[in-house]
Order: structure tokens, then sequence, then C-alpha cells
């Protein structure tokens, strides 16, 4: 068999991602996020009793409430098609890679269905963000 | 008869007498509504899981075919989940023996090969073949969890949900199977799993070449060569291929019954996919509208044998396609 041939004909024929199109669509969904997300913020600077620096818990809290609905309703997949990184970077996107496992797996039980897989994606991201947290605090610990 | 390396004729052929086809709700939307015989409202169906809805979908239609033909024995099937569960649940109820393959979307063409090969044997008057798939118990399967946002590339392609069974006999009226060569399983070096289309084109290539060479024929002996799900991007590659080779093919010539099933609007990116897309296409719009002229056709079910476990420990994407003739 030819590989060469075939991967010379397989390169002609691959449709391109789309680059220029998904980036100003990240661009965009991604920068609504986050700027609905200091809505949330300022919403709830000026009517609850939250400081600058405690007001980021209900917001992400809010946040991750809203992917659920979304996620729940079989919306967000069909946003993120459009939006990619957009929905994919923000907290949003971690919320949707817990719900839409625990989602899934509901089938096979509460406890080794939902309880085994609602890390399937997003363990490795709170692993190697737990461990790159260590080494920071490592680090910073050294040099001051 | 074998002919060549991995080629038979069948001096008994093999008659599609009867079928039965249902499918989901996209392909509703797509272009064979008019020919596919049942649809399901959506991917559960009143069943509390996917799996359960593709049990349901394998099991309805084996049930109709069965009142129809009660004398039915074997079974020529497989599926895509683990160890073809969705069909042996299916067939608790049922007298029917499975004979089952794992030959993913390919599953179809060698099932139509080994029936083809019983029947030959004059051991039974009737088998049952067909293939379905499920599109959200295929996604939870192979790739992510169905609700996750993740941006598919456009050379993806979408799993069919839906499928078809049908009766093979050694006589009645029908389009007939004559020809059958087997595929080898071929690795090309590709190993991006959204993209199928080029990981396959190549080992349907192989057996088609293997084909031609066997049986001294050339593409202009046929009048159309139907591929299972190539996609867009495979079955462009695939007409290049053919063309290196040296062989006169028209490009109206070749039809993929992934890009078939869904209008261009649709969100199936690269077209449709999965072990069900070939046996819909041909049992729907094959039956029901090609094959009431009189033709000849190369049929080739192409299929990826990878997992994805075994896709993270060695990358690679072997693929295979098993071809047979029929005529009408």
């Amino acid at each position: 068999m030819n590989n060469k041939l075939f991967h010379t004909v397989a390169e002609k024929h691959n449709p391109p991602r789309p680059l220029l199109k998904n980036c100003v669509m990240s661009f965009i969904f991604g920068g609504v996020i986050c700027a609905f997300g200091q809505c949330i913020s300022l919403f709830y600077l000026y009517f609850f009793d939250f400081s600058e620096e405690t007001v980021g818990d209900p917001t992400v809290a809010t946040l991750i409430l809203i992917t659920m609905l979304l996620t729940g309703f079989g919306v967000y997949d069909k946003i993120a098609q459009i939006a990619g990184a957009g929905t994919m970077v923000p907290v949003t996107g971690f919320g949707n890679a817990v719900i839409a496992s625990a989602i899934e797996h509901k089938s096979e039980g509460y406890v080794l269905g939902v309880g085994g897989n609602i890390f399937k994606l997003a363990g490795s991201v709170i692993l190697f963000g737990v461990f790159a947290s260590f080494v920071i605090a490592l680090i910073k610990l050294i040099l001051t | 008869m074998n002919i060549g390396t991995r080629s038979f004729q069948f001096h008994t052929p093999a008659v599609i007498i009867d079928q039965h086809t249902i499918a989901g709700p996209l392909e509703k939307q797509g272009n064979l509504t008019a020919e596919i015989d049942q649809f399901i409202p959506d991917l559960y169906d009143d069943e509390k899981t996917y799996e359960l809805c593709y049990t349901k979908l394998i099991r309805q239609t084996v049930n109709i075919l069965m009142s129809r033909h009660p004398l039915t024995t074997y079974l020529f099937t497989g599926d895509l989940i683990n160890q073809s569960t969705p069909t042996h649940y299916g067939l608790m109820e049922t007298l029917l023996v499975p004979v089952t393959f794992d030959h993913a979307c390919a599953t179809f063409g060698l099932s139509l090969q080994s029936a083809a090969f019983m029947l030959q044997q004059g051991q039974k008057q009737t088998v049952m073949v067909g293939t379905m798939s499920h599109f959200a118990a295929v996604e939870k399967q192979f790739r992510f969890p169905n609700e996750y946002g993740q941006q598919k590339p456009p050379s993806s392609q979408t799993t069919v949900t839906g499928g078809g069974f049908c009766i093979l006999a050694t006589e009645g009226e029908g389009p007939k199977i004559t020809y059958a060569t087997l595929g080898r399983v071929i690795n090309a070096g590709f190993k991006d799993p959204y993209n199928m289309g080029e990981a396959m084109a190549p080992a349907c290539f192989d057996t088609l070449l293997c084909h031609f060479q066997d049986c001294q024929v050339t593409p202009a002996d046929y009048d159309y060569i139907i591929t299972g799900d190539l996609g867009a991007v495979g079955q462009a590659i695939l007409f290049d291929l053919l063309v290196h080779e040296g062989y006169q093919v028209n490009r109206e010539q070749l039809i993929d019954a992934g890009c078939e099933i869904f209008k261009d609007h649709q969100p199936v990116m690269s077209g449709g996919s999965g072990a069900g897309c070939l046996s819909l296409f041909l049992l729907s719009h094959g039956i029901k509208h090609l094959f009431k002229q009189s033709l000849k056709v190369l049929v080739i079910a192409t299929g990826a044998l990878h997992s994805p476990v075994a896709l993270l420990q060695t990358p690679i994407i072997p693929t295979i396609a098993h071809l047979v003739v029929i005529e009408s």
C-alpha cells in the first residue's frame, strides 16, 4: 500500500478548520460570557453584602448554575459548536464538562455511574490545576 | 466459487426479498423521508436510556420481519456497542440465532457476504441480515458525553440513528447479491478520530482494486459504486485514488450513503456514518428507487476498527472494507 500517496491525496481534500471565523466567534462569545459575569459581580456588590474579594464565589456559582440549565436542556453543546474556545475557556466550560458527564452516566446509577464518571473530563483539570498551584506556591515560597 | 485472492462468485444468488427500515428525527428531515418505513420521535423513544432505545430499534425491526418470515433462523448482524449488547438484548424474546460481527461500519457488508455464503451452501431458504446504529449511544461509547460542548471539525461525521434489516432468500423477486470481495485490515497511518473519511478511503480503495483484479472488471462495468460512510472527504479521496490508478470513473458513479441520507444544510459536517448508515440507505432508497431499474452496483461497506482506549494507547486507526455486487 502506498501510504505516501494516501496522505498526499488526503491532504488535498481535508477541509481546513475555519480558523479566523473560530477565533472571532470565540472572542465574541468568550467576551460576552465574561461581560455577563462582570454584570453578575456588580449585581452582588450593589445589592448584597459582598466585597471585591468575596464577590467571585457567588458569581462563579451563578454562571455554573446557568451552564447547568443550558447543558441539561441540550442547548450548551449547540452554542459550543459555534463558540468553540469561547464557551470552553471560561468557568462555564468546566461546569459543562462536569455536568455533561453526570447527565450521561446517570443511567448507570448514582454511585458507580454519576459518582464514578462525573470528573471523567474535568478530572485532569482538577489534578493538574492543583499540582500547578502547588508548584507555583513552592516557587513563591523560595523566591520570597 | 473462489475467484482470485479474496473474491467469490455466488452461483445461487442471494435475493433481497423483504426489508424494513427505521430512523431517527434528524434522518426524518433528510433526503430519504418518503422511503424509510418507520421513524422514532426522539433519541429515547420512551425508553430510559440511549442503549435501551438502540435495543428497541433492533427488536422492533427484527420482530416486524419475523412476523412476515417466521421460518428464518439466522440473523447476520453486529452493532457498535460493547459485544453487540443492543443486538443480543434485542433478540432475547426471539428464536433467532445471532451471528454478530465487530467490523464497525463495515459490518453490513460482511453480514451480507456471510449470509450469501450460507445460502450458497443450501443449508437455509431464508436468512436475515441487517445493522442498526444510534447516534447518542455511539457518541457515548466512542467520543465525549452527548451534552459536552465541544467544537467538531468540518471533517467529522455524524452517526446515523437508524438502519435496516432484510431477508435474503435463495429464490424470489428482488435485487441479487452475485459477487463478494472480502476486505483486509489496512493501516494507512491516519490517526485523527474526527476524520474517518481519510482513514477508511484507503481500505475501500484496496478492496475495490482487489475486486477489479480478481474479477477482471473495471468501474465502467458497473452503474454505481455505493460506499457506506466515507463522507464528503473520503469520497473525494477515493475518487482521486481511482483516477490516479488509471481507472475511468465518473464522479456521478460514486454514491456515498452517508452523504445521501442528510440534506446539505443539516448539521452533520462531512456526512453520516455508523453501522446503520449503509443498511438504511440501501434498504430504503436502494430497494425502493435505485434497484427498480436494471442495475449492476458495487456496494462497499467501510469501517474503522479502533476503540477509544486503543487509540489513546497506540495512535493508529486500522480500517476495513467489504464489497458485494448487487444486480437487479
